[in-house]
């Protein structure tokens, strides 16, 4: 499956690569000057800096409860989809060449995504007698993300550049919490509404794994001016790791006591970064004004 | 020039995706797999909010599932019923045989001898020990009432035959039987536990589970003669016999207030072993047990273990681990999880430990080696602070093996 993502991305920014433009195939009989040769070739260096919402999609779910008297899928977790923003920031380097820029973003991200089961126990001889009880269960996972993008520009000789984009990432797992909030409603104790229970929190290294990658489409648009580059960009980023550690799964004693085993789970995540970059070549002559 | 910086331009970025698709099958995450039969925790969950079990003992069946024996609590008796769980090799749920209140208090151990799964019950009426012969997907065989024993208390397997402890309340004796697989009885004694009524008190609280829980067992030294751990003379005693009416040896306890908690024969009079005395705990994984004379367990130092719950129950077998026998002992901790302790056998020196389950207290009631090398622990959990389930706790061979060597 891996292999098979890889190749249609190959393909596609190939194609995408390959697909000049018309004009380049024109013949073009005046000899470039050198300022011409320099806006067409550029190094950009700066920030980058956003917010991000994820995703968890489970591909094989597990529980640390089999149940004995009622149907197992009543224990599948409820993911929550892109709910708590979080925040990456980084650097990015990007070499520019006639429309297509090439582009570097290393940065340090913090995804979080969320689920929830539920439970309830009735006694078989006054129905009354019920008690519920829900998990909150919120991840944060801290990443360096290694991000390599190609970007092609759809137009080239204005000041607001908009730009589509695509590319790879890695990331490592640099850290990662869980915070489980217990609440619920214990009718037999004769309360007459829910209770908040106490809130576990433990480190989760252990319940993921350290590398995971997947690719990313996106665009947006890129405006100069001075002798610098502000960027809006938003992509999409499609996880293709299972980023629970299979080994890990039931290893947890406090998480075990709360019947709670990890799924085997993909994160999609969006991700709208603003920018700020520098050129990295002038032309000396033009009171040293950026090539682009 | 301009066409030849393109063609320039095309093999960069062709060279690039290249990089681009090695540096991410570099990014090889398919390691990231594990067999789930190996090591997994499962609770057996119950909607029911009255429902209550009482783990007894695991064995691993032929298609590497697990046979679990269980007691539950019933509503209209203290004796407890009698549940059978039967559970796939990845600890999933399979089915439950429930079986007819007739039958109750079901004793520690679910034996395997030749692919036949034996248990013993007790009939609520008759007060009858009963031998249960079942498959391994826990339906019943054959139910036999054991004639003349009643009050059953362990069972332990003796070669192709089986070992129990009963207790005859009519003539006041803790008895010793050695009964084939069809229940036939082929020996049995009887050994007093003391005149007066007040003596039966703490057997007949452990069966009705209104007072402590006691450990009760009984096996074979290695070559020589049996024992058991019972009521004798007034006091909990580690007994030695030979079926010839008095006892070969004995270590005696405090009456229910200290005594063995668990002990197996490594080699011949030597022992490991644990005790309990006025709540606190010992461990000794090696001792030399006078089996032929009067001697007290309060003799025995052992290694204190305060982090046992007072007088703690404690699961002790010899097992194979990676071709050394290890003394392994569970048992169950204050801060309520379950602690498996890995002794060397011939030396006695703790290997290692290993605490399991926390957030909701765990308690331990038995354990068996798994064919792939590993563990299987059945213990009891509160789920959600409330409702006692049955949980099961699967070791890989290398967890165990890390926790052994």
């Amino acid at each position: 499956m891996k292999k098979i993502h890889c190749l249609i991305i190959f393909l596609s920014v190939a194609g995408m690569a390959c697909a000049q433009p018309a004009y380049l195939n024109k013949y073009n009989s005046k000899k470039p000057s050198q300022g011409d040769k320099f806006l067409k070739t550029q190094w950009w260096l700066g920030f980058k800096a956003g917010v991000n919402l994820t995703k968890a999609t489970s591909d094989a779910t597990y529980s640390g409860y089999s149940p004995t008297n009622y149907d197992a899928s009543l224990l599948e977790k409820k993911y929550d989809s892109y709910d708590g923003a979080n925040g990456q920031a980084g650097l990015e380097i990007t070499f520019y060449h006639q429309g297509f820029s090439f582009s570097f973003q290393p940065n340090y991200r913090r995804q979080t995504f969320a689920y929830s089961n539920a439970y309830e126990w009735t006694s078989s001889e006054d129905a009354g007698n019920t008690i519920s009880l829900n998990y909150d269960q919120n991840h944060k996972l801290d990443f360096i993300d290694l991000p390599l993008i190609i970007k092609y520009d759809i137009l080239k000789s204005t000041k607001l550049r908009p730009f589509v984009q695509a590319g790879f990432f890695y990331s490592t797992l640099v850290s990662a919490l869980k915070e489980v909030e217990i609440s619920g409603e214990d009718l037999a104790s004769g309360s007459a509404g829910p209770f908040e229970n106490q809130t576990v929190i433990i480190g989760a290294d252990n319940l993921f794994i350290k590398p995971s990658w997947g690719y990313l489409v996106g665009g947006g648009v890129a405006y100069d001016f001075w002798n610098v580059r502000l960027v809006l960009d938003a992509s999409y980023r499609i996880g293709l790791t299972n980023i629970t550690n299979a080994q890990n799964r039931y290893s947890e004693n406090q998480l075990s006591g709360l019947g709670d085993a990890m799924d085997d789970i993909q994160l999609d995540n969006i991700s709208i970064n603003f920018g700020l970059l520098f050129p990295l070549r002038f032309i000396s002559s033009d009171g040293h004004n950026a090539v682009r | 020039m301009a066409i030849m910086q393109l063609d320039k331009m095309k093999k960069s970025i062709i060279y690039l995706l290249l990089i681009f698709t090695v540096f991410c099958s570099a990014c090889d995450t398919s390691e990231n797999e594990a067999t789930l039969s190996e090591s997994f925790f499962k609770v057996y969950d119950n909607s029911t909010f009255d429902a209550s079990y009482i783990p007894i003992d695991v064995k691993q069946t032929a298609s590497d599932g697990y046979l679990i024996l269980s007691s539950s609590r019933l509503s209209s008796t203290n004796f407890t019923g009698v549940n059978l769980i039967m559970v796939d090799k990845d600890g999933e749920f399979i089915r439950e045989e429930v079986l007819s209140e007739e039958y109750v208090n079901p004793v520690n151990q679910l034996i395997k001898i030749n692919d036949q799964y034996f248990f013993m019950a007790m009939n609520a009426v008759s007060l009858q020990a009963t031998l249960f012969q079942i498959t391994d997907s826990a339906r019943i065989v054959s139910i036999t009432p054991l004639g003349g024993l009643t009050y059953p208390m362990y069972l332990n397997q003796d070669g192709q035959n089986l070992l129990t402890l009963s207790y005859n309340n009519q003539d006041k004796n803790s008895v010793l039987s050695v009964i084939s697989t069809e229940g036939a009885i082929l020996e049995s004694e009887g050994y007093t536990i003391g005149a007066g009524p007040d003596t039966e008190v703490p057997i007949i609280s452990h069966f009705t589970r209104t007072g402590k829980q006691l450990p009760f067992f009984a096996g074979k030294i290695s070559g020589g003669s049996y024992f058991f751990n019972g009521f004798y003379n007034y006091t909990l005693s580690l007994v030695f016999s030979n079926f010839s009416g008095e006892p070969v040896g004995v270590v005696q306890g405090q009456q229910d207030d200290g005594g063995f908690s668990s002990g197996v024969s490594v080699a011949g009079a030597n022992f490991a072993a644990s005790r309990f005395n006025f709540g606190e705990n010992f461990i000794i994984p090696t001792v030399n047990l006078n089996t032929t004379g009067i001697t007290s367990t309060t003799d025995i130092i052992g290694n204190p273990f305060p982090e046992l719950v007072p007088d703690a129950p404690v699961i002790l077998k010899l097992i194979n681990v990676s071709g050394q026998q290890v003394i392994l002992y569970g048992s169950s901790t204050k801060s309520g999880q379950i602690i498996l302790m890995a002794f060397d056998a011939s030396s006695g020196i703790l290997n290692g430990t290993k605490y399991m389950g926390s957030t909701y207290p765990y308690e331990i009631a038995g354990f068996t080696s798994t064919s792939d090398g590993g563990l299987a622990v059945i213990g009891n959990t509160s789920v959600a602070g409330r409702f006692d389930r049955i949980c099961l706790f699967k070791l890989s061979a290398s967890e165990l093996a890390s926790l052994a060597n």
